[in-house]
């Protein structure tokens, strides 16, 4: 018995100072988390406390403590406000036509891409497709509003087949598709990259036996690189879910005008001119909560389909 | 793992602590007060010209060449110079353009001019009115407030106990001039003034907005036309531009209908509304500009202007960017634009050498009537924060008494080198002019930027008066060959088109609209309403321009203005109006 405990002690001295051994180890990198945990805390926990103003008629100079508190005043602004729903509505169509069509032609891209054997060719593409990702939207706005223009390239090329000058960005139905396909065509590229990583993970004899059974091209893609990289498709589909009411601000900002306000009016917009423009705070802080805690729920659904189509868990 | 590793692992490990704690501490830091010496005026640049090193002279290395060298004379002396007496002043929205390459928005040769010739170094703060809302928050403001841009935001300033009663200081100290030059008694001191107590001095300038029509001069030459004055002319000459090829377009526009840079205003003010601003109506209440009746007949135009071709086809779309390259870009005949245009138009002189500006009449309507935005003043003072020295408020309002008196009483020949186009800029030799010979010549490293209250060397705009006007047209009646070599500096060439185009609206007070709100109003409705009825008025405007809505829609879109906060907007207006108005 004393043997046993003595062997038990001894195992359990063993199990303490292997565990010491292993945080000694990694000390290092938990030491190396502290800088992010302060930038963590001071930019973006403490400053939460600010949120308190959603529910008060906030004034600078009286601060949090001092400013009235009006319930929730501000939120019924926003509901009561008569364009709320088709500020919703554009907010959502812009925003979901982003993340089908945008995960969609990067998934497509990325497989093109995986089919070039000519290495240079495929940098050089790759490249060139994610570049766009590195411009602000002020310069890429720019670009796109002197290319769609009625005297920009893109009319005089459809000109050339006779078509009448259009007006992407002042018709009210074509603004959606144009703010979709040019916010796709900033960040395909970059988007795509996570698909290629994943493509590069599949494992290549499986390829070399397809083809020895005679599969073609396509049908490799479909039946081996496709089921590839499903987990990570079905992982991404779930997350961007996170992202429904963030329609873009800086596209929309730079790219709409008075005549397509109701197509092109989202929330994000909305906030911009109602609170900080008109100095409403408190108005801006309680939409972007209201935000917030919608964006909350969908990463938790998110979350929730990764684990169970992805097997995707973080805890 | 041997020994040398481990040393390595642990010389990381500070390195990281230390970096990370010295990265914290510096972060939470206070800011570290600049040192008295830094606030001094720094050294020339090594590379001086002659024409610097012989202005060098006592009484400052910028002194103006005034004394004797055309007409004798002496400045206007500052009256009273201060010992390093630091003025914190926020929050200019805009950086400095100084002709001086090395020169910052914080320390540049207006600056130091100053600090020179009163011994009062201003240290300036950017950020407009973002910087400002952080620093109420923070309980940091500086100690002057200039520029401050909106109605609520000074409303909470004075609420709030922020800002210093000047009432005693500002009776005590202002000249008799300034009070007359700052218009005491008028409504823009409604912005200031609480309870009969003064915490700040209006902006209040006397300047014309936006509102000149400028004219390709050569362009009417080569066509032997007359210049247009009315709507119809307008159109007719823009069309003839159009149609022999020299212009893309007839009349420059833009999404924005009322504007400072190629506006419908004058078109709107032909009709004898203005959208943007609150008018009297026929029973002598105020209403929003944009419900009132005349803006049919403008939209009627132009309406028609647009399906004409006289107005860009995309309008709608095009941006200011958009708007400036068709200017520039010889695109455009006509435009709308402030009277600095000229000076700002330097790039289509680059470009087409043969290019002229005339500078035209704001058209005149159907019935004969002309009208254009006067500068909407009102939302804009000078304020100081509670608590704060008074010697630095008297330092301040002396320096208004020393600008407005050389203006007014400005020697002849003496002064003219502060003589500016708009708001009173100060130029300098070797910078702004140089001389060559007896001649006065454009500097080499100006920019023809003669300033704007952001750049203004004072931390306040000293109002543009029209006595500098009044000895312009002194120099304008003087033959050319009579005329000083200043003289001609200030009345011939690009820069003096700006001054002509200020005249041609000043010589017409009759035509400029006046905002009866004075863009000051501090309302809660107004605040809660103002974005989405703005919003509105454009949108439904720009809709009924491009044809998307026939004209009728803007009866119901009156309709839809009052339902949707307007009428809680108008009787909040009306009543703040009665109220205060002077």
């Amino acid at each position: 018995m004393n043997t046993t405990r003595m062997v038990s002690r001894s195992s359990g001295a063993t199990k303490e100072r292997a565990r010491y051994w292993r945080l000694r180890r990694k000390l290092p990198l938990y030491l190396m988390l502290i800088p992010g945990f302060i930038v963590l805390g001071l930019f973006h926990y403490y400053p939460m406390y600010g949120v308190v103003i959603a529910f008060q008629k906030y004034e600078p100079l009286l601060g949090f403590a001092n400013s009235p508190w009006v319930g929730l005043e501000n939120f019924e602004a926003l509901f009561t406000n008569p364009d709320i729903a088709l500020i919703l509505r554009n907010t959502l169509v812009i925003a979901m036509g982003k993340i089908i069509l945008g995960q969609f032609l990067s998934i497509v891209f990325a497989l093109l891409l995986n089919e070039v054997r000519l290495s240079v060719f495929k940098r050089v593409i790759q490249t060139a497709s994610y570049v766009l990702h590195f411009l602000s939207w002020m310069i890429f706005g720019a670009i796109i509003i002197d290319l769609l223009g009625l005297d920009g390239a893109v009319n005089h090329i459809l000109a050339g087949f006779g078509v009448e000058p259009i007006m992407f960005l002042g018709q009210p139905a074509l603004f959606q598709p144009t703010a979709i396909f040019t916010d796709i065509w900033k960040s395909f590229g970059w988007g795509a990259i996570i698909y290629i990583a994943a493509l590069t993970n599949i494992d290549p004899t499986l390829y070399e036996a397809a083809s020895v059974d005679g599969a073609g091209r396509w049908r490799r893609m479909f039946n081996i690189t496709l089921p590839g990289i499903a987990p990570t498709i079905i992982l991404l589909s779930c997350l961007s879910l996170g992202g429904v009411l963030n329609a873009g601000f800086e596209q929309i900002f730079v790219l709409y005008n008075s005549r397509v306000m109701e197509s092109a009016d989202i929330i994000d917009t909305y906030v911009y001119r109602v609170g900080l423009v008109g100095l409403q705070f408190s108005f801006a802080t309680a939409v972007g909560l209201l935000k917030s805690l919608v964006s909350l729920v969908l990463i938790g659904l998110s979350y929730f389909l990764a684990d169970r189509f992805a097997n995707y868990r973080v805890f | 793992m041997n020994a040398r590793d481990k040393v390595t692992r642990r010389q990381l490990l500070r390195a990281a602590a230390t970096v990370a704690v010295g990265t914290l501490a510096t972060a939470c830091a206070p800011a570290t007060p600049r040192p008295a010496a830094e606030t001094q005026p720094p050294a020339q640049p090594a590379e001086t010209t002659a024409a610097q090193q012989a202005a060098a002279q006592p009484g400052g290395k910028f002194a103006p060449r005034g004394t004797g060298a055309w007409g004798g004379g002496t400045l206007v002396p500052f009256p009273k110079r201060y010992t390093d007496m630091e003025i914190t002043v926020g929050f200019a929205a805009f950086e400095v353009t100084s002709p001086v390459e090395s020169d910052t928005f914080e320390d540049n040769i207006r600056l130091r001019w100053i600090k020179e010739n009163t011994g009062v170094w201003y240290k300036r703060i950017g950020g407009g009115n973002d910087a400002l809302t952080a620093a109420m928050a923070a309980n940091d403001l500086p100690d002057c407030i200039t520029h401050v841009s909106g109605g609520i935001v000074i409303d909470q300033l004075i609420r709030g106990g922020a800002l210093e009663d000047i009432t005693d200081i500002w009776e005590s100290t202002a000249s008799a001039l300034t009070k007359k030059a700052k218009k005491e008694g008028h409504s823009y001191w409604n912005t200031v003034t609480r309870d009969g107590r003064i915490y700040g001095v209006p902006q209040c300038p006397d300047t014309a907005g936006p509102g000149v029509w400028y004219i390709r001069q050569d362009w009417l030459d080569k066509l032997k036309l007359q210049p247009p004055t009315t709507l119809d002319e307008y159109a007719e000459v823009a069309q003839a531009f159009k149609k022999e090829g020299l212009a893309t377009w007839g009349i420059a526009a833009y999404q924005d209908l009322v504007s400072w840079i190629a506006g419908m205003d004058e078109v709107f003010g032909a009709h004898g509304v203005m959208p943007s601003y609150w008018l009297k109506d026929d029973t002598g209440k105020l209403a929003f500009g944009a419900t009132l009746p005349g803006n049919v007949q403008a939209l009627e135009t132009l309406r028609k202007w647009y399906a004409d071709g006289v107005l860009p086809k995309d309008m709608p779309t095009a941006n200011y960017d958009t708007v400036r390259g068709n200017m520039m870009g010889n695109k455009v005949g006509i435009w709308q634009l402030y009277y600095w245009g000229p000076e700002w138009m330097l790039d289509l002189y680059r470009a087409f050498p043969e290019a002229k500006l005339l500078i035209g009449e704001a058209p005149a309507g159907p019935e004969g009537k002309r009208g254009h935005r006067s500068e909407n003043s009102g939302n804009q003072m000078v304020a100081w924060k509670k608590g704060v020295d008074r010697a630095k408020v008297e330092a301040m309002i002396n320096s208004m008494n020393w600008q407005f008196e050389r203006k007014e009483n400005a020697v002849e020949n003496a002064d003219y080198s502060f003589l500016g186009a708009n708001h009173d800029p100060i130029e300098f030799e070797g910078y702004d002019y140089v001389w060559d010979g007896d001649q006065i010549k454009q500097g080499p490293t100006t920019t023809l930027h003669w300033g704007s209250p952001h750049e203004h060397p004072m931390p306040f705009n000293p109002t543009v008066t029209r006595d500098a006007y009044a000895r312009m047209d002194k120099i304008l009646a003087k033959k050319s060959e009579d005329r000083n070599p200043f003289e001609r500096y200030i009345a011939e060439g690009y820069a003096a088109q700006s001054r002509m185009a200020h005249k041609s609206l000043t010589d017409h007070p009759e035509w400029m609209m006046h905002d009866e709100s004075d863009g000051i109003i501090p309302g809660p409705n107004l605040q809660k309403y103002q974005a989405d009825l703005t919003k509105l008025w454009q949108e439904r405007f720009i809709k009924i321009v491009v044809g998307d809505l026939p004209l009728t829609d803007f009866d119901s879109f009156v309709a839809e203005f009052y339902n949707r906060g307007g009428q809680q907007v108008t009787d909040e207006v009306n009543e703040w109006y009665a109220k205060n108005s002077k």
